[in-house]
């Protein structure tokens, strides 16, 4: 019954090799039944896996094929289908099918309507080998997969020149990520003599590597979850993708692909758990994303903007979790993210569908009496994004929270630190998911006078995936309840694939209680507050916060791409530019003289090449003759 | 005494009985189309009989006539290389010699009998059988190039290759006699025991023997600097059999020359692996250079058969150990892709098997987008590209030349390759990218689009499930010549 779910990568390939070769002759709903079947499909098998493993301590390896094995090089591809993959899976496929659904309606008339399925299909496929795979290059197959996805679906509207530059721009900063991937995997090769992922993990308990090797693994894993999961400094990408169709932006970048590196540093999470200063920068890493990320998104004024830096902000939480030796707690963040933040950004596609394409909220508000189930499914995101008790979002971030504060992997200072710098982050989130939600939903109309004629509640296919996401938004923080309430499913699920032994301090029952109430009152502050602001304001210039040079600073995306404009691009330009010159002046004489020469022996080759039965006769006599005199030569020599 | 084992004989028995029945019965009736049918369905017998002696391999080394004819692992996986490459051959010439006005009733019969002489070069365990099944093949062969009879360069091809092959046959016998002087033997495994004996003292004889027999199977292999005749006799032949040629012929010269270095080439003083060293670097240079600067493709295949001659002699050196097992799976890409990509250009030039230059197939991807996909997959995979059958052959290669310590030879080998990539991708350039408003005709075909399609599907497969087939042809260590 588990095994059955290796097919399942093999289905949503199907699925996009139909629609990529056949999908042009096919009529329009049908591509996107196609797809959306595949992946329900692969749905289905992994909710079977899910089900078998239940009371098994062992996850399932399942034999694919030998790539080749030739003397020392083996390469077996097998999937690894383990407690963790699953719920991996059945988020990529559960919340893939969900959005696959949901594109039937958002995607009608386009005219890559079938290219885009076949993309979606594809992108599925890649996503199910990354967490399937048992060994790194298997899982690397999938990780370029997914992005190559991405970048061919962020620049899904090529046709616009800011769409292709953001898919390119998505591409280079993974290649970043990506090169450290296949760093990382040269050392594991080096150091422990395998490429299989539990293989590896074993050594590490077993064989005496010096920490210094361990560290520099962890580290170059840690630069390739960086560029997938966009954390500050490569998450540049991230805004730009929104140019994508919203849901890819739902599916790829808010509830899977970017999490993917937050997958693979809980996948190798004893290799982290041996490192405690790798540990200790994959929580930094984090802590200033999540900060400066909803820093940025109290600010912004696109509708899908605020929600991909608020994706940025969550991943950053994440990082945190890995970073406190807290895996369960992460993947449980991935869990409960997935469903609230695809739920948040399917409805702003619904609005952005609503309101004929346009995305800026300053020309938006008031929106909740004409799409009242996209707003009512909104509220319920925001609340759960903000952590409102009772909702998903609160038990997974509280989790992250209660574990930064008492995890015994970094050091003690950083407890307290990491704990405030999340409180005030949480603060922020409330306050811009608030500030998202009040703008577009209430207050008062600035609608265009196009939008307001063209505003509509979106088809039935888009708000039924909204329904089901929003109940998933509500319910899928009690897997996982605090320790000290019930027993927390979640991590103990977990702890069959994740075998790490860190210990947490155990802090007294009214502790836990004030912690949770503390964060109760972040979340409260947070919405009373941007409540309180922007039921205020009334005109439109007054929507921005402010004027002030930290109000431009946010704005303004901390500033980071201005920086790698004028530290990177334009370096690199104006070098390119030099080495143009170079090329032009210098290397292209050395070259035509190259090429001369190339050109003398072709030549040479081709007189001797004379047609000539005779001359051929006279060259093999003579090359036996050589070759009598080498031998000669030689045996007198040795 | 004699012992006579018709079951490993079968194989190239059942050509050989096909080759007769199709000859007779065309007599009759001239059809070569039914001559064609029969060809390939006798292939099918052979590869049933091979699959059969290759299932029972396991019950020790099956052979007949003493140890002059084996039928061991290596054997049976050329065998099987051969089967394929025939069949690919004659499913290439079966619309294109009819639109030619070639359809002779005695081509399939001729192609038939060359095949069966490959195998009984492939399964010959002693001198004699293999100057046996090399005659038979190249006989047949010489015809086969000079079937265009209203073509001079046909004529001249065949007439060219009949006598440089002759010239080169008698290097091989020469050498084949001295060897016999200083060894007293024919069998493989008997000259191996005399040649590592304690007492051996004619050396030199034996060095010279040799150097002899590396000539006349260098030139059937076509390695420099026996190489001249190739270019020449491939481009003038009738596009399918310079198929034939490249493929077949090929693998069974390569195939008797890999029991050869097994069996005691590998054995003798160590300059002759030196100057084997020294015609593989050469041929991997002379010929992908070769590549470089023709225009012609069906010439540039020519030339990049040369250049392939060259990767699979660096299998030569692991003989002993993974270089046969290696050979048959390079062999086996090679004779795909190849047949693939010959049977693209036969669809492509016209009567007089012109008009195949660059400029003819500028703009294929617009006209004809599968033809052109194809046409890209065997080019892709002849350069090595990754998850094509080329890469995983080039990969094995290199590994063998590497782990015996001929580490230059593959440095030559892996910069000839990156070299190699300009005139293999130069096509698929043309193809997609030149604007041009070429009305390209081409002649359909249904056999020769059933090869494309399946060269094409088996070329990706074998790159992405390499291990399966490779796998299949695990020989250990035992693979000198059995003795």
């Amino acid at each position: 019954m588990i095994a059955l779910a290796a097919y399942a990568p093999l289905i949503a390939l199907v699925g996009a090799l139909i629609n990529g070769i056949f999908g042009r002759n096919l009529k329009e709903p049908l591509p996107g039944y196609i797809a959306s079947a595949a992946v329900f499909a692969a749905f289905v098998l992994s909710v079977m896996a899910f089900f078998g493993l239940q009371g098994q301590e062992h996850g399932s390896n399942v034999q694919l094929w030998q790539y080749l094995s030739a003397g020392n090089f083996k390469l077996n591809l097998a999937f690894n289908i383990d407690h963790l993959a699953v719920i991996m899976m059945m988020i990529i496929t559960g919340v893939g099918f969900l959005i696959h659904i949901y594109s039937i309606a958002y995607m009608h008339n386009d005219s890559g309507f079938s290219r885009y399925f076949s993309f979606l299909n594809l992108f599925i496929a890649s996503m199910l080998i990354l967490v399937m795979a048992d060994s790194f290059p298997l899982m690397f197959i999938g990780w370029e997969g997914v992005g190559v996805c991405s970048f061919l679906l962020i620049g899904f509207w090529y046709g616009i020149k800011a769409n292709a530059d953001a898919a390119r721009k998505a591409f280079i900063v993974n290649r970043i990520g990506d090169f450290g991937f296949l760093l990382a995997m040269f050392l594991t090769y080096k150091v422990f003599g395998t490429l299989n992922i539990a293989d590896m993990l074993g050594h590490i308990q077993v064989a005496r590597v010096l920490p210094a090797g361990l560290t520099a693994i962890a580290l170059l894993y840690l630069l390739a979850a960086m560029g997938k999961s966009a954390q500050m400094p490569l998450h540049v990408w991230l805004p730009d993708a929104m140019a994508g169709p919203t849901p890819v932006s739902a599916l790829i970048h808010a509830a899977t692909m970017v999490t993917a590196g937050v997958y693979l540093i809980a996948r190798i999470a004893p290799l982290f758990a041996a490192s405690p200063s790798a540990s200790m920068v994959v929580a930094w890493v984090g802590l200033i994303t999540a900060f400066v990320a909803a820093f940025i998104a109290l600010s912004q004024t696109d509708i899908k903007r605020i929600l991909a830096y608020s994706t940025l902000s969550q991943l950053g939480y994440m990082f945190v979790a890995l970073g406190c030796g807290a895996y369960w707690v992460a993947i449980f963040h991935v869990f409960t993210h997935a469903f609230f933040k695809a739920l948040l950004f399917l409805t702003s596609g619904s609005v952005i569908h609503a309101m004929g394409g346009e995305q800026d909220v300053e020309k938006m508000g008031g929106l909740h009496k004409y799409m009242k189930l996209t707003s009512i499914t909104a509220f319920i995101g925001t609340l759960a994004i903000a952590g409102v008790p009772f909702l998903s979002g609160f038990f997974s971030k509280d989790a992250i929270l209660a574990h930064a504060f008492t995890t015994t992997l970094a050091p003690v200072a950083l407890n307290y630190i990491a704990y405030i710098i999340l409180l005030v982050t949480a603060v922020m989130t409330a306050f811009y998911m608030m500030r998202w939600y009040y703008l577009v939903f209430l207050g008062k109309e600035r609608l265009s006078k196009e939008a307001k004629a063209h505003v509509h509640e979106s088809p039935s296919l888009m708000t039924m995936p909204l329904g089901v996401l929003a109940f998933l938004s509500v319910v899928a923080g009690y897997f996982g309840l605090p320790e000290f309430l019930a027993k927390n499913q979640f991590a103990s699920w977990l702890e069959n694939s994740i075998e790490v032994d860190i210990s947490f301090g155990h802090p007294p029952v009214w502790l836990e209680w004030t912690l949770i109430l503390i964060s109760v009152a972040a979340a409260a502050i947070g919405l009373g507050l941007a409540y309180w602001v922007y039921s205020r304001k009334k005109s439109k210039a007054m929507l921005r916060i402010s004027n002030s040079a930290i109000a431009k600073f946010s704005q303004s995306g901390a500033g980071f791409d201005g920086f790698y404009n004028a530290g990177i691009i334009k370096p690199a330009e104006e070098t390119a530019e030099g080495l143009a010159l170079l090329d032009a002046e210098v290397l292209d004489t050395g070259l035509s003289s190259l090429a001369l020469g190339v050109g003398l022996f072709a030549g040479l080759m081709r007189k001797i090449q004379t047609g000539y039965i005779r001359f051929y006769a006279l060259a093999m006599a003579l090359g036996f003759a050589v070759l009598v005199i080498l031998a000669a030569f030689w045996g007198k020599l040795s | 005494m004699i012992d006579i084992n018709w079951v490993v004989f079968a194989p190239a028995l059942s050509l050989i009985i096909a080759a007769s029945v199709s000859l007779l019965i065309t007599v009759f009736k001239k059809n070569t189309k039914l001559s064609a049918i029969i060809s390939l369905i006798a292939v099918a017998v052979a590869a049933a009989f091979n699959l059969q002696l290759f299932l029972n391999r396991a019950e020790g080394v099956q052979s007949s006539f003493g140890l002059e004819y084996l039928a061991d692992t290596p054997a049976l996986g050329f065998n099987f290389v051969i089967l394929i490459a025939t069949a690919l051959a004659i499913l290439i010439s079966y619309d294109y010699l009819e639109k030619r006005n070639l359809d002779q009733i005695e081509y399939y019969p001729l192609m038939l009998l060359s095949a069966s002489g490959a195998l009984v070069m492939v399964a010959a365990g002693g001198m004699i059988t293999l100057i046996l099944g090399l005659e038979i093949m190249s006989l047949a062969v010489y015809v086969l190039a000079a079937w265009k009879q209203d073509s001079p360069a046909s004529e001249e091809a065949g007439m060219k290759y009949f006598l440089l092959g002759a010239f080169a046959s008698a290097f091989l016998i020469y050498g084949i006699a001295m060897l016999f002087g200083a060894t007293g033997s024919f069998n493989y495994a008997a000259i191996a025991a005399s040649v590592s004996s304690d007492g051996f003292d004619k050396i030199f004889y034996a060095v010279l023997a040799s150097i002899l027999i590396l000539v006349g199977l260098g030139f059937k292999t076509a390695m420099f600097p026996f190489h001249q005749w190739a270019p020449d006799v491939y481009t003038g032949a009738p596009m399918p059999v310079t198929a034939f040629m490249s493929m077949v012929v090929k693998t069974a010269a390569f195939a008797a020359l890999f029991r050869i270095a097994a069996s005691f080439l590998l054995d003798m003083p160590s300059f002759i692996s030196q100057i084997l060293l020294i015609m593989i670097a050469l041929t991997m240079i002379v010929g992908n250079m070769g590549g470089l600067v023709q225009t012609s493709l069906k010439r540039m295949l020519a030339f990049s058969a040369v250049a392939h001659a060259g990767y699979l002699g660096l299998a030569l050196f692991a003989a002993k150990t993974v270089g046969i097992q290696a050979a048959v799976w390079y062999l086996t890409a090679y004779v795909i892709m190849n047949a693939g990509a010959f049977a693209v250009l036969s669809l492509i030039v016209d009567e007089n098997d012109q008009a195949d230059s660059l400029d003819d197939i500028a703009g294929l991807a617009k006209t004809h987008p599968a033809l052109a996909t194809a046409f890209s997959i065997f080019l892709f995979s002849l350069a090595g590209f990754p998850l094509f059958a080329g890469f995983i052959g080039k990969i094995l290669v290199f590994q063998a030349a590497i782990e015996n310590g001929y580490v230059l030879v593959a440095i030559i080998g892996i910069i000839t390759s990156l070299v190699a990539v300009v005139y293999y991708l130069r096509p698929v350039i043309v193809m997609y990218f030149k604007n041009t408003d070429n009305k390209i005709t081409i002649q359909p075909s249904m056999a020769t689009t059933i090869v494309i399609a399946v060269a094409a599907i088996v070329t990706v497969l074998l790159g992405i499930l390499p291990g399966w087939w490779y796998g299949l042809f695990e020989m250990g260590q035992r693979i000198v010549a059995a003795g």
